[in-house]
């Protein structure tokens, strides 16, 4: 493959008014992760109202007017220690339940627990979250952007690419390629604007210990595996832009590919089948999420999740690229 | 010397509203090196299928044509840098600059950037290149459609209709273009249905209609073609000796016209033209003047596709 031939191509789909769009979409999505995570950032305890009864006096932390304020790790620790009798409630306390037992009748009384939260914006934590948060929106975004490459081109310039370059399968397999090497240039492009924003977080609202070499060798290797995602994604779009020459129609079909995923994966028959849909090991890999009890069906391990990716994407690009060569341009 | 362009019993058909249309049927033609050669049709009459046959974007039905002695499409990646084509309306990325687009295409062969700002400059841009194409008039876009010709400095340019929005400077301008390119040595092959354009300024032409070849040879010879020619005929005196003049020659069977000047004109062939003046001097009637009205190629073509035209309608 001529290598002039790919940076032309590298060129041709940076240089495009909606590289700018995408970006921004994407340094928004970074920008929002890290607001969020960072709005978040506190060390100030939380207070969950509860009911309590027979709650020993060493828990209590203090009294806000007539309610008293017991510490959430004293009651904790308490599990199954002074309750006695039948259990006849659960009260939620940020997501853990806990039993407030019925003493001999006695009765139930209002009490706040007290949870120390540090919520601060720890990098070493947080940025495999964030990365986790964006990876599939780079999914979709880099089916965009490989979509709207070809699709523009056939309304627009490729009569007259073809006239510097009648190698038609040559011309789409380098497409290909750049929109694959594309999607994965942003995609860390936007990974190093998200790590910079969480380090600047942690420095300045949080903490920055526990960045060591073997943190910074898993989050690379997170970053690659969102980066492989992207790549696998974009000649997907490509390639279903390039048969419909339209980039609405490669977006509209990934996204209503989740839709169809929920409604396969209802069904018995249908769970086999949405195991093959792209989308489906496509942000498996993009999320890092593998095995039987995640919300992808039949994905179990991230080698399983490429392959059916890397098979689905190699097919459609074999087949688009025949397609391609023997198309009239009219 | 090996043709330029050389077409064996192309045809082609495509189906369109269920039907198998002939866009082309058995097209032979060859183009020689060098010179400019005009491609003469009427809208539909296949023009543009050939040129996209001859540069790829379309698969022949059937017959041959070599590029150069390649066939092509075929051999087409390998004298790509040889030919230049220009196929209807220019297409570029709206987004991009003109000075964008070409400097896609140039790096995409290698070419040096400076080629670009030489041929913007060559025909006219330069001012606009920085321009988005999408803000470009019609004239505009065909002049960069041109310009991404040039690039390649091809041996053979192949332009399709390349006068398209262009104002009559812009066509001065193209005219002259072309005209340098075949000093160069250069073969231009320009389609057109604009026929004085092409009897302005190409060498040969050759004649199409409903996909058939009808005549091809050196514009004076396709001038020269036709049994009939046109004389102007004038007799001394008033408006009514010519009325009397021309109802005598309409009463002897002749074809008889007025022009918008009022002159009387009638078509003969060129060995009975003595007879006008013979027939009219019978009726008392002296001949002042008896010349033949220049053909122009406007006439010769309705005369020599009359037949495919009918037969179309």
């Amino acid at each position: 493959m001529s290598m002039r031939l790919l940076n032309t191509e590298l060129r041709r789909y940076f240089s495009r008014r909606v590289m700018v769009g995408g970006l921004l979409a994407g340094l928004f999505i970074v920008l929002g992760v890290n607001i969020f995570q960072l709005a978040r950032s506190s060390t100030s305890p939380d207070l969950n109202d509860a009911l309590t009864v027979g709650v020993p006096q060493k828990c209590l932390v203090r009294m806000s007017g007539p309610t008293p304020i017991y510490s959430g790790a004293c009651v904790d620790g308490l599990a199954n220690g002074p309750f006695e009798g039948q259990v006849e409630e659960h009260i939620d306390h940020g997501g853990r339940s806990f039993g407030v037992g019925v003493n001999n009748g006695a009765e139930l009384k209002p009490a706040l627990i007290e949870r120390a939260q540090d919520r601060r914006l720890h990098i070493s934590a947080t940025f495999s979250k964030a990365l986790k948060i964006i990876g599939a929106p780079m999914v979709f975004l880099s089916i965009l952007l490989a979509s709207s490459f070809l699709a523009a081109d056939f309304g627009t310039s490729i009569g007259t690419q073809l006239m510097f370059e009648p190698r038609r399968r040559l011309t789409y397999l380098t497409k290909t390629l750049a929109v694959m090497i594309g999607a994965a240039l942003i995609t860390l492009a936007l990974a190093v604007f998200a790590f910079a924003l969480q380090y600047i977080g942690s420095a300045t609202r949080g903490i920055t210990t526990g960045m060591d070499g073997h943190w910074f060798g898993l989050r690379l290797a997170d970053t690659g595996r969102i980066m492989l995602a992207a790549a696998i994604a974009a000649p997907l779009g490509l390639a279903v832009a390039a048969l419909t020459k339209r980039t609405v129609a490669a977006v509209g079909m990934f996204f209503g590919m989740y839709i169809v995923l929920g409604v396969l994966g209802g069904t018995s028959w249908g769970r086999p089948i949405a195991k093959y849909l792209p989308i489906n090991s496509l942000t498996a890999l993009a999320v890092n999420e593998f095995g039987p009890n995640t919300n992808w069906f039949g994905i179990r391990t991230m080698l399983g999740a490429l392959m059916v990716a890397s098979i689905i994407a190699l097919a459609l690009t074999a087949l688009t690229s025949a397609w391609f060569e023997r198309r009239e341009m009219r | 010397m090996t043709a330029a362009i050389s077409i064996e019993a192309l045809t082609k058909t495509y189906a369109a509203r269920g039907q198998q249309v002939r866009a082309v049927d058995g097209l032979d033609l060859e183009i020689p090196q060098g010179g400019i050669f005009g491609f003469l049709g009427a809208n539909g009459a296949g023009k543009t299928t050939t040129i996209r046959a001859i540069v790829g974007h379309m698969r022949a039905t059937s017959g041959t044509i070599r590029v150069f002695d390649m066939p092509v499409p075929k051999h087409l990646p390998s004298i790509i840098d040889r030919v230049g084509a220009l196929v209807e309306a220019p297409l570029f990325f709206p987004n991009f600059s003109g000075r964008k687009n070409l400097s896609l295409l140039a790096r995409s062969r290698g070419f040096p950037q400076e080629r670009v700002d030489s041929v913007l400059a060559t025909v006219g841009l330069t001012d606009r290149a920085g321009s988005r194409f999408a803000t470009y008039s019609l004239g505009m876009k065909q002049r960069l459609g041109v310009a991404s010709v040039l690039l390649k400095d091809p041996d053979l340019l192949i332009l399709d209709e390349p006068a398209n929005g262009l104002d009559p400077p812009g066509i001065l301008e193209m005219r002259k273009l072309m005209r340098d390119l075949s000093a160069q040595g250069k073969t231009v092959f320009v389609s057109s249905h604009i026929l004085s354009e092409i009897e302005h300024t190409c060498d040969r032409v050759a004649i199409i209609a409903r996909g058939k070849l009808v005549r091809t040879g050196s514009v004076q010879e396709i001038l020269s073609t036709g049994t009939t020619s046109r004389y102007t005929v004038k007799v001394p005196g008033d408006s009514a000796v010519r009325d009397n003049a021309a109802r005598s020659l309409l009463a002897a069977g002749w074809s008889v016209f007025a022009d918008e000047h009022g002159e009387m004109l009638v078509d003969v062939a060129a060995e009975r033209a003595h007879e006008i003046t013979a027939h009219l001097a019978n009726d008392g009637l002296w001949v002042s003047e008896l010349a033949p009205v220049a053909r122009t190629l406007e006439a010769a073509f309705l005369e020599l596709t009359a037949d495919a035209q009918g037969g179309a309608q």
